[in-house]
């Protein structure tokens, strides 16, 4: 069994004789991004084309950068020169690629995109000047794109697995980690936002054996998917934080649920792989003594997995059905057991909060400390991952991340949180994007980093009845205001959206889902009604539109000739279908 | 709705050699938690989940058909009609909802040849996960899925073969427009060397997928 010192010196050896090599180098990322973009076309083009001249060219392997819009993203390194980022670059680029960029001295071919230096290269430009980089802050997405994600000894090189030895040899009790994290104000970056060290001392402190420790991949509402790539770009990150976890709660057992993301499921197997091998998990942690073992439970799609009383329930072989809480998940979780439920980018924040200090952590961001991935998406052009610090104000995402929609249309929206945010008005694009200043603005749910940009071609309402549709359908139909209630207020949005609505249909949607918030046992139907109040709130004028003068301001809503007016019946005698 | 019961003219997947479940059943058996993953692997194996198989475990384990029902009807990614040769999966994902032009679904209908699915109604956005709506020569499978993060491709199809290892051979089409869209679907085709479906007759109700017992199984 390597211990962590001799661990550390062959990957150190191994990054060397990696970037000191005299030829160039051809990094491909390789996430699911750039696969369905074609890169998987581009890399057997890259090494079709790179055996037939017989060319001294090494191909390498690396995950998401996060310009996702740009993929097939290649990073060119060539010996006394900067690392060069390319996209896109399709299968059919590649021959002239490698005349120009790889081999020859058209650096700037048209395809650069910028420059890992301080400094512009032959007019490509730095990665600091680009705006979209400039705004974000990188700790969790510090490494992607630079090593490769199915190489631990590329991590450890990076500092990885050494918060794990601190912990594991002493230098840091489990004491100590728990007050660092309560000092770094780290709190669970799924959405529910609970102080991450509160809860891994409540995990600590149980009395029950066996103890589990749970990662949260689930990751099943539509527009967002950064957790996936943090699997596709660097899963080690992970396994790290969640051994700590382990070692801090005493517990020998974890457990991935992984939503239906094959390549993220496929990359962390082989990470877990890996590990094993070079002794970081199994029999005794970096030999030391604490056995772990990580296992991959995968979803099979279903959005209220993800919810972590339903999650343990998946994971114990049934439906996800969530249960009421008498008992927190520490005390009684997964098989009724202390278990500790975190998502994937909260553990992934424990290795740098150990080795940097819970100070250095609570001095980043406001509102909240910190910083949060989030995933852009809608009708923009800078489709993609950012990492950010909290409380950046709304409007950088409306500009500078999102950059200039696609089809040239003013921005009408940004939406924070998912299907349970909302769509802030223009208005209130000052407002620091942290979950204390937008719950203030009536964003209830910050959710867990999705937002999507939306053009004046898109309306509210049909916003809204998207998000209910969802929600509808994902619900479990374990609790009756949540079954029942998100399907009346999809019913009452579509039909103000077909120019059926009556006035007091506005009455029925902060009635209704006041009493679905109020009412419902998880935070699925909890959290559900919050598009609603939001539009109702910011959007009025929009929604009352539809009412009273049956017109689309956007032209969205088809709406129907009145005389169907007045054929719905008794709405709750229609079959709802449960699942 | 045609007379028939349900359950009597349900594809029972009798063809199907049910060796592999033995092997799968005695694989996760002993592991807590195991019946997702028997049901998974099942999948994963034949494509959908039979009723043969479901009985088979059923009959190798302590957990129950209705048990195991409950499982495979939960999650929206199981299957319990046979496969076709090709799928196509329309991004549902709200980039691609809120993208999406009026008229790209009725136009990736027309084309494959299915019965017609209308996305005026949002009750019709997400029920059609489990059975899809299938080519009139039950060649393809035409599914609404849930986001499948390729956002920056909004709105997408994606287009696979049926051969159960998902992720490798798919190909992501996008952004669609109405006018472009036959063009890009013969193209994809034509990477998996196949062809669209020949034109049919008629349409047909989606439940009829049900009914239908030769699926994909000629």
């Amino acid at each position: 069994m390597a211990s962590y010192q001799e661990l550390k010196a062959q990957a150190d050896q191994r990054w060397q004789d990696k970037i000191s090599q005299q030829r160039p180098r051809i990094i491909l990322a390789e996430s699911a991004p750039d696969y369905d973009m074609g890169g998987r076309r581009t890399k057997a083009a890259f090494q079709d084309e790179i055996a037939r001249r017989g060319l001294d060219v090494c191909i390498e392997r690396t995950g998401n950068f996060g310009m996702d819009w740009k993929a097939p993203l290649v990073t060119v390194v060539r010996p006394g020169a900067p690392a060069v980022w390319y996209g896109p670059v399709k299968a059919a680029d590649v021959p002239r690629f490698l005349d120009e960029a790889v081999l020859g001295n058209r650096v700037n071919n048209g395809l650069g995109l910028f420059v890992d230096a301080n400094e512009p290269y032959q007019g490509i430009p730095a990665l600091q000047s680009l705006p979209w980089f400039s705004v974000q802050r990188r700790i969790i997405m510090e490494l992607w794109g630079r090593i490769d994600p199915e190489d631990v000894f590329d991590y450890i090189a990076h500092g990885g697995y050494s918060a794990l030895f601190k912990v594991l040899s002493g230098e840091l009790p489990p004491e100590r980690v728990i007050e660092e994290l309560k000092t770094s104000g780290l709190a669970g970056r799924g959405g529910g936002y609970f102080p991450i060290g509160i809860k891994w001392e409540g995990g600590m402190k149980a009395r029950g054996r066996p103890k589990f420790v749970v990662c949260n991949t689930e990751e099943g509402e539509p527009s967002i998917y950064k957790d996936r790539r943090l699997l596709e770009s660097n899963p080690h990150m992970l396994i790290e934080g969640m051994t700590i976890c382990a070692a801090v709660i005493q517990s020998h057992k974890g457990y991935n649920y992984i939503g239906p993301h094959p390549l993220a499921v496929e990359r962390f197997n082989r990470a877990v792989q890996q590990a094993n091998e070079v002794g970081i998990l199994g029999k005794q942690v970096l030999g030391f003594d604490l056995e772990f073992d990580i296992e991959t439970r995968r979803g099979f799609g279903s959005y209220v997995s993800g919810e972590a009383s339903a999650m343990q329930a998946s994971i114990e072989g049934g439906r996800a059905l969530p249960r009421v809480k008498l008992q927190r998940s520490v005390e009684a979780g997964l098989w009724e057991k202390p278990t500790v439920v975190n998502n994937t980018e909260s553990f992934s924040f424990v290795p740098s909060i150990l080795n940097n200090g819970g100070a250095w952590f609570a001095g980043i961001g406001q509102g909240m400390t910190g910083t949060k991935m989030y995933s852009i998406t809608g009708h923009n052009e800078f489709v993609g991952l950012i990492e950010a610090p909290f409380g950046i104000p709304v409007k950088h995402f409306a500009n500078e991340l999102a950059g200039p929609m696609r089809s040239g249309r003013p921005l009408k929206t940004v939406i924070f949180g998912g299907p349970t945010g909302g769509p802030i008005p223009p208005h209130l694009f000052d407002t620091p994007a942290n979950p204390k200043d937008c719950n203030a603005i009536g964003l209830l749910a910050y959710g867990a980093g999705g937002v999507i940009v939306l053009d004046d071609s898109a309306c509210i309402l049909d916003v809204i009845k998207y998000f209910m549709a969802f929600m509808e359908n994902q619900s479990c139909g374990k609790c009756t205001p949540c079954r029942i209630g998100c399907h009346e207020l999809l019913v009452t949005l579509s039909r103000i959206s077909e120019g059926r609505g009556v006035p007091a249909d506005i009455l029925t949607l902060e009635d209704m889902g006041d009493q679905v918030a109020k009412l419902s046992i998880c935070g699925h139907g909890q959290a559900a009604p919050y598009p609603v109040f939001m539009a109702l709130q910011h959007w009025r004028e929009e929604i009352e539109a539809h009412i009273l003068d049956k017109r689309c301001p956007a032209g969205v809503c088809r709406m129907k000739p009145p005389e169907e007016v007045g054929q719905t019946g008794y709405l709750l005698m229609q079959p709802v279908r449960v699942h | 709705m045609s007379g028939r019961g349900v359950l009597s003219a349900m594809p029972w997947g009798a063809e199907l050699d049910l060796g592999e479940v033995d092997n799968i059943v005695e694989r996760h058996k002993w592991r807590r938690g195991g019946a997702l993953e028997v049901l998974e692997d099942i999948q994963e194996h034949y494509g959908w989940v039979s009723p043969g198989a479901v009985q088979r475990v059923a009959d190798l384990t302590e957990w129950s058909p209705t048990y195991l029902y409950g499982v495979v009807t939960f999650y929206d990614e199981f299957r319990i009609a046979p496969p076709g040769t090709m799928r196509v999966d329309i991004c549902n994902g709200s980039a691609c909802a809120l993208n999406r032009e009026d008229g790209v679904l009725h136009e990736i209908e027309r084309v494959l040849d299915v019965n017609e699915v209308s996305d005026a109604s949002p009750y019709d956005l997400f029920t059609q996960n489990k059975f899809g709506y299938v080519s009139d020569d039950g060649k393809v499978i035409l599914r609404k899925v849930d986001c499948v993060g390729a956002c920056q491709l909004a709105p997408l199809f994606r287009v696979s073969k049926e051969e159960h290892d998902g992720h490798h051979d798919v190909e992501f089409v996008g952004p669609i427009t109405p006018q472009a869209t036959e063009e890009a679907l013969k193209a994809a085709f034509a990477r998996f060397g196949e062809t669209l479906p020949t034109a049919g007759s008629g349409s047909q109700a989606p439940g009829d997928v049900f009914m239908k017992g030769n699926l994909g199984t000629e």
